[in-house]
Order: C-alpha cells, then structure tokens, then sequence
C-alpha cells in the first residue's frame, strides 16, 4: 500500500479520495480537543464533546480491499520490557477511556516453588514499578495482551444484533452503531479484551488500528514499541515475516483449550499464562 | 366448522400482525447489510475513516532532519519520536505547526523503560536510580538529572 | 481506583456487566413458564384438583410477561435500539431467540387468557355501555356466540395451546439458561445443566408463586382456600424444590470432583465470596427449611389440621421464592465476581438504591403484575366460581 505521489494530491482530493495529507488534516482538526487534553498533561481522554467525529460514511480509500488481506499478529514476550508506550500510543490513537483497556500488559513473578505474583497496574499504561514478592523470583517477564481476533470466536457467535463481526481481512470489529450494549460478548470473551465504552455504551475493543493498517501504516502498538515486541502480518504477502514465524518457530496462543483458534500469537509463552 | 368464527378472526388478526412485521422489517434492515456476512458492511468504512493522531517517526523527519539523523545512529534509534513527545496530531496539522510539541525531561518518563526491573530482560539498559546517580538510599532523586549526561535522542552509553 | 480487588484480574475485568435487572429478567420469565405449568397441569394432564387455581395462574403468567421486557430495556446500553434484536437477530446467539420467542409466547398467553375469560368477556360487553362497551366489544373481537358448541371449540383450542405452551415455556425461561451455560468463557456458568436449572428452578418459583398468590387472593377475598388443591401443589412443589436443588447441588459436585481447571476459582468463589448467599441463603435457608416443611405437608398430611398445613404450604412456598431469586443471583452476579484470569475476585456487588439498575426500579417491575392482576380482577375475577365452563 504505497501512498501515491503528493504533487497531484490535490485533484485526487477534489475527487473525494484520501489523501495521507487530508487524512492529516482532518486528524489534526478533529482531534483539536484531545490536543487540548494532551498539552495540559490530563491523561484522561474525553470522548465525543470537544472532539469532532470523522465524517460519517467517508468512503474507503479506494486502494484497499479487505478481501485481499489476512491480518496476523505476533508478540514476542522475551523483548517486552514493560515499558507501557504500546498501552499509551493506543490510548490517545484511539481515545480510550480510563480505567479501560484495549490492549495491556501483565507481569508475572515466578518462584522456584510455584508461587505466582502477577499485576497490571492500571494495564501498565505508565509502567511498572520495582516489586517486592517476598520469595526469591526465578522466572519473571512481561506479557502484552489485546484482542486475539480469534477465528472461532465466541464473541461474534453469540452477539444478538451482528453489531460483532468478522471482516474478511480477519478482524473482529463491532459495529458501534448497531449494537445494542447488552454485554454478552463481554461475557463471551475468554480473554478480557472487550469493555463497554462508559460513553458510548457500545462494546469497545481493539481495532487493530484498522483506520490505519488499511492505509499501510502500522498500528499504534507496534510503531510505538521500542523493542519490536509486537508485529503485524498479513499470511497473503508472499515472503510475510509473521507468518514465516507462525510456520516455522514454536509459537502458542492464550487459552488454546478453549479453541476459539486465535490469530495473535505469542513466542516465549510460558505455562502460567492464563 | 361451526361456532369457530372468533376463532378465525384472532387468527386473521395475528397473521396480519405478522405479515405488517415482516414487510416493517424489510425496510428497517439497514443497507449494507448481508453482503459480506451477517454485518452492515458500511461499518468497514467507518472504521477506516476515523482520523490518525499518531505519524510515525518518519512524519517527524521532514521538519527535524538533524535530529532524525542524530537518532538514527544512536541507541535510540527504534524509539519512535511519539514515544516520549506526543502523538503527531498535538503538534502538526499537514504542514503546518499547531502546537509546541510537549518536552517530558523527567526522572518518570526515563524509568519507564529504564528502571531496573526483575522482568526486564537483561539485552535492555536498565539502572537502579540511587546506584546510578551514587546517592544514598534515603536521598531523595533529583528529578531531571538523566538528560544532563545522555543526550535523548542519542544517549551515549559508556 | 478500585480498592477492592483480590488476586489478580484483567484490568478490563473490574466492571460488573449484567447487575440486578439481569438477575431479575430469569427470575421473572421463570415465574412465567412456572405459573403456566401450573395451568397446564390442569389443562393439559388433568390434575382437577388444581382448577381453583387454573386461571389465577394464567393470568399471573401473562402479568408477569407482559413486565419481562423491562428489566432487559433498563439494562441495555442503547434501549432504543433493541428493535435491532427482531430486525436483524442473530440466531447463532441464544439471545438474538428472545424476539421471536417472546412475541409467539405472548401471543400463545394471550390467547389462551382470551379463551379462558371470553364468555365473560361477551356477557360484560352485553351489559355494559359506552367506552367500556366499546372496549369489551372489541375484546369479543365483534363475535357474541356463547352456545355450547362454541365453548367446546373454545375449549379444544385452549387444550392445544396449552399443551404447545408447555415446549414454548420451556424455551422461553429455557433460553436464558442456554445464554449462560454455552458461555465457555466462564468457569461457573459453562455446563449443559443450566438450562436444566434454569427450567426447574423455574417451575419450583411459578408453582411456589401460585401457592403464595392464591392463598393471599383467597384471604383477602374472604373466600375459602381449596385443601386438595394446596395439597396438590404442596406435593408438585416439593417434587420441583427436590429436583432443582438435587441438579444445583450437581453442578457444583461434578466441578468440586473433577477438580479441573473451573474448580481453582469456583471453589473459592463459593466459600469465600458466596458464602452467604449460595451456602446461607440459597442451600440452608432456602433449600433445607422448605425441604423439611414441605415433607412434613405431604407425608404428615393426616396429623395437621388444615389452617396449618395451609400455613406451612404458604412459609415453604415463600421461601422457595427467595430461594429461586437467590439461585438467579448466584448465577449470575457469582459468574463475574471473579476474573477470567482465574487468579482474582471482584469486590461483591452492591446495587444501586435508584437509578437505572436499582433496587427501586426492580421493586416497581415485581409489583406491576400484582397491579395489573388487580385491576383484570375487577372485571373478569380470577377466582374459580366465576367460571362455570372450561374454567
């Protein structure tokens, strides 16, 4: 997905196509409020009021097509650091409320005796900080976690509405203006990765930063991780370098005894992870 | 029969309840709706146009060529600018400056990735703040202190 | 941010999603399919002792159903758009079933309180004017044929629709089971008996409801109470009280033996989060007591004189209905008390007085059917002299 060349942007834009600059503009002048939020230091995002939606309906850059793609991801738990920009790029990329959590990281202390000490202070958006578990640790590591996009995924069988669905690039999207916010997807998901938007009142999940992976940009996460811990693949690229992993290396996935057959796999997985 | 016309007038009456719901529901079922599966498929679009805030490093570079290329080679290199400033759309619309872009020269924001921590793996830099800065453990750390010896964009490691 | 947190949850785990609407919703629909079972006992198998209470069960199933809906729209993110559920439902979900099961049941109950009531329908049509008559002319759907063979037809169609009601309540409460017991994603609620619970848990609360409702509407009509009648009931409620806690009690014993993964968490939950409300008030309050005082009505029956047994019958039965909401709130808020990191628990969860998902809203949507039960006994009476015929 290369962008086209900028000297006739314009006349592409007088023909309602996007641009990489329009869509700048209209990022920056939309978003005119959460820069507000930003520069003040508050770390609360404010959903809706002092930000102006994106108009609805925009039509789809023309060059993507969803049938033509397969997303993938892969995180690799022996770079992650901890360090949290994953959790706070997502955040302010896609203005998620406080106290809610699109993707996360979790920390596990291990001791030789079994004995588990794991957190997520506030879905380690700032970080960690040093912990005292009382027994020597042996194993310890960070993992990320977001939506695992399953193939068999609960949460799209068991939406009442089909406000929760598949797309055929192999997303899990939900629908925000069909659903109903019932819950049971919340409920369904063995994994934690849904919410309901204390504002919108609709179910509220990881998008794989699709307004931006479908203009072949990555997503928030993976730009914003210092060690390339996370990465996107796409299984219909010819030489994909996820899904050589995927083939090749040992890889796990959460909760595979629940087979909802994820697509967001893990290197380095160790047993304790639930 | 007989005697069963109350009957057959609930009956019609229901069946042209459902008949009225059926037809009612056609019309409400919105656009889009079915074509790819059972979804409105427009969904897809909104999705996609919901604005960017962050640029990349390389949106960075166009205006902040020197420090690009003084990142590059040093330590920092895979560290995008967004990281430790803030997203693309705070500080730029287009070509065009909006805002200062914010400065975070703190202690806090350096520990995030560089406090010793027993999960970090080893390969990362990592300090214990009163080791590093020799201070006794009662001292309380000075905050600021760490760009004072490594240049951010491209910290010298001895 | 929230002090209340033991172990370890997900950080999106920290909200209680289904609150006390969702608690009330099962028991509701519960006491619908359970009162109509009661008719239906009457109806469709015969039981001629219970046709004192064969029409006050009816209509307390219809008052009771025409209510369930609340809960769910006071719950829901977005009411407005619940419609979406009968415009586009998606069967795969258990819940995308409501729609169209509740409109065909509530069109099922209706008619069948029409049969029921239509003579006397007709006779108040005939004797009354103006707005009222217009009104009941209207309920006679313009049709005055109350010759004997019409109230065979009548009767006939009743017998169908009871007998296709019987699968059709089973459905409609056995749903709500299915809801929780095919979600994988939770140890406590994930097991093919739920619906099985569900169901009979649900009967035990209609039945102990009918128990309750006749002998109070007696009472307070200065009529006699039926003794067969209560001893019927006494006997299909300790039938029901003995299955369903026997199936509750199953669930949790298979879990506790075969010590899988579920039990690391639904253990503690039981013993330290739920132990008042699933061991105290649930299992020994509400199960034990109304055990041991249903037995003494059915196998002691010659030795109490018939105001005791009438009052004991009435204890038990009231006691079952706290069982049963107890049971729904176990289910329901128990299920997500605890983290699907199975590592963690939630603080207990504590309604809200007002408010969309309060206690005071959940009081209105209990005492509207009583009301709406009140204000039809004023024109067709529930009680059985009343009706002469099919009953």
């Amino acid at each position: 997905m290369n962008q086209p060349a900028d000297d006739n942007h314009l006349e592409r834009e007088a023909q309602g196509q996007l641009t990489r600059r329009s869509l700048l503009r209209r990022a920056a002048a939309g978003l005119s409020g959460v820069a507000v939020v930003i520069l003040t230091g508050e770390e609360a995002y404010v959903w809706g009021s002092a930000f102006q939606e994106a108009p609805q309906g925009a039509p789809a850059p023309v060059s993507y097509d969803p049938t033509k793609h397969h997303y993938v991801y892969l995180v690799d738990i022996d770079k992650c650091i901890g360090c949290g920009s994953c959790v706070r790029a997502c955040e302010r990329e896609n203005q998620v409320p406080s106290g809610y959590f699109r993707t996360w990281i979790e920390r596990y202390h291990i001791s030789r005796t079994g004995n588990e000490v794991i957190d997520s202070p506030n879905g380690g958006r700032d970080g960690f900080e040093a912990l005292v578990t009382g027994e020597l640790v042996t194993k310890s590591f960070f993992v990320p976690k977001l939506c695992n996009h399953c193939s068999l995924t609960p949460c799209v069988q068991l939406c009442p509405v089909g406000a929760s669905y598949r797309t055929p690039d192999n997303l899990i999207l939900v629908d925000e203006q069909r659903c109903i916010g019932c819950s049971y997807c919340v409920q369904a998901c063995p994994y934690g990765s849904r919410f309901i938007h204390p504002e919108t009142h609709t179910a509220s999940k990881c998008t794989l930063c699709y307004h931006r992976i479908t203009k072949g940009l990555l997503t928030a996460c993976i730009q914003a991780c210092p060690r390339g811990v996370r990465k996107l693949g796409d299984t219909v690229k010819a030489d994909d370098e996820v899904s050589e992993i995927i083939a090749t290396r040992h890889v796990h996935v959460l909760k595979p005894e629940l087979l909802t057959d994820p697509n967001c796999y893990y290197l380095g997985l160790s047993h304790e992870v639930r | 029969m007989e005697h069963t016309k109350h009957i057959w007038r609930a009956v019609i009456l229901l069946l042209a309840f459902a008949v009225l719901a059926v037809i009612g529901r056609h019309f409400l079922v919105p656009e889009t709706f079915g074509e790819h599966g059972f979804y409105r498929y427009a969904s897809l679009a909104e999705f996609m146009s919901k604005p960017l805030v962050h640029g990349g490093a390389e949106s960075c570079t166009p205006c902040h060529q020197e420090i690009a290329s003084a990142k590059q080679t040093g330590k920092h290199a895979s560290v995008s600018c967004e990281v430790c400033h803030a997203p693309l759309a705070v500080h730029a619309s287009g070509e065009e400056k909006i805002a200062d872009m914010p400065v975070d020269r703190s202690v806090r924001l350096c520990s995030t990735c560089h406090l010793r921590l027993i999960a970090r793996p080893e390969t990362m830099p990592q300090i214990d703040l009163h080791e590093h800065l020799e201070l006794e453990r009662s001292e309380p750390v000075p905050d600021m202190v760490c760009g004072l010896c490594h240049p951010p964009h491209a910290p010298q490691v001895e | 941010m929230h002090p209340e947190l033991t172990g370890f949850l997900f950080p999106n785990d920290v909200h209680i999603m289904w609150s006390l609407m969702i608690v009330l919703y099962p028991y509701v629909t519960g006491l619908v399919a359970g009162a109509f079972i009661v008719s239906s006992l009457y109806h469709v198998f015969g039981r001629h002792e219970l046709r004192p209470v064969a029409r006050l069960s009816m209509v307390a199933s219809l008052s009771f159903l025409l209510v369930a809906p609340l809960p769910l729209l006071a719950h829901l993110g977005h009411p407005l758009r619940s419609l979406n559920i009968v415009i586009t439902p998606h069967f795969t979900s258990a819940m995308a079933a409501f729609g169209l099961i509740y409109a065909l049941y509530l069109t099922l109950v209706v008619l069948e309180v029409w049969l029921l009531y239509r003579i006397e329908i007709i006779k108040i049509a005939r004797q009354s004017r103006g707005l009222k008559r217009a009104l009941f002319a209207t309920l006679a759907l313009g049709v005055y044929d109350t010759s004997e063979e019409a109230r065979h037809v009548d009767h006939r169609v009743m017998v169908l629709l009871a007998a296709v009601g019987i699968p059709a309540a089973c459905i409609l409460h056995g749903y709500v089971g299915f809801m929780f017991g095919s979600v994988k994603a939770n140890a406590f609620w994930s097991t093919p008996l739920m619906p099985i619970i569900f169901l009979f848990s649900a009967v035990t609360s209609g039945v102990a409801l009918i128990m309750v409702l006749y002998q109070a509407f007696m009472k307070l009509s200065g009529r006699g109470i039926d003794g067969a009648c209560v001893q019927s009931l006494s006997r299909w409620l300790w039938m029901f009280a003995i299955l369903t806690v026997s199936l509750e009690l199953l669930e949790i014993v298979t879990l506790a033996y075969e010590r899988s993964d579920e039990w690391l968490i639904v253990g503690p939950l039981i013993s330290s989060k739920l132990a008042l409300s699933f061991i105290g008030v649930q299992m020994v309050f509400g199960s034990l007591i109304p055990f041991l005082l249903l037995g003494i009505v059915v196998l002691m029956r010659p030795f109490l004189t018939d105001p005791l047994r009438n009052t004991i019958a009435f204890l038990a039965a009231l006691i079952l209905l706290i069982q049963v909401f107890a049971m729904r709130w176990n289910v329901v808020i128990g299920g997500q008390v605890f983290s699907k990191s199975m590592r963690g628990f939630r603080a207990s969860y504590t309604p809200e007085l007002f408010g969309r998902e309060g206690i005071a809203l959940a009081l209105v949507i209990v005492l509207v059917p009583f009301v709406v039960m009140t204000v039809f006994n004023r024109y067709l009476p529930l009680h059985e002299d009343a009706g002469r015929t099919q009953g």
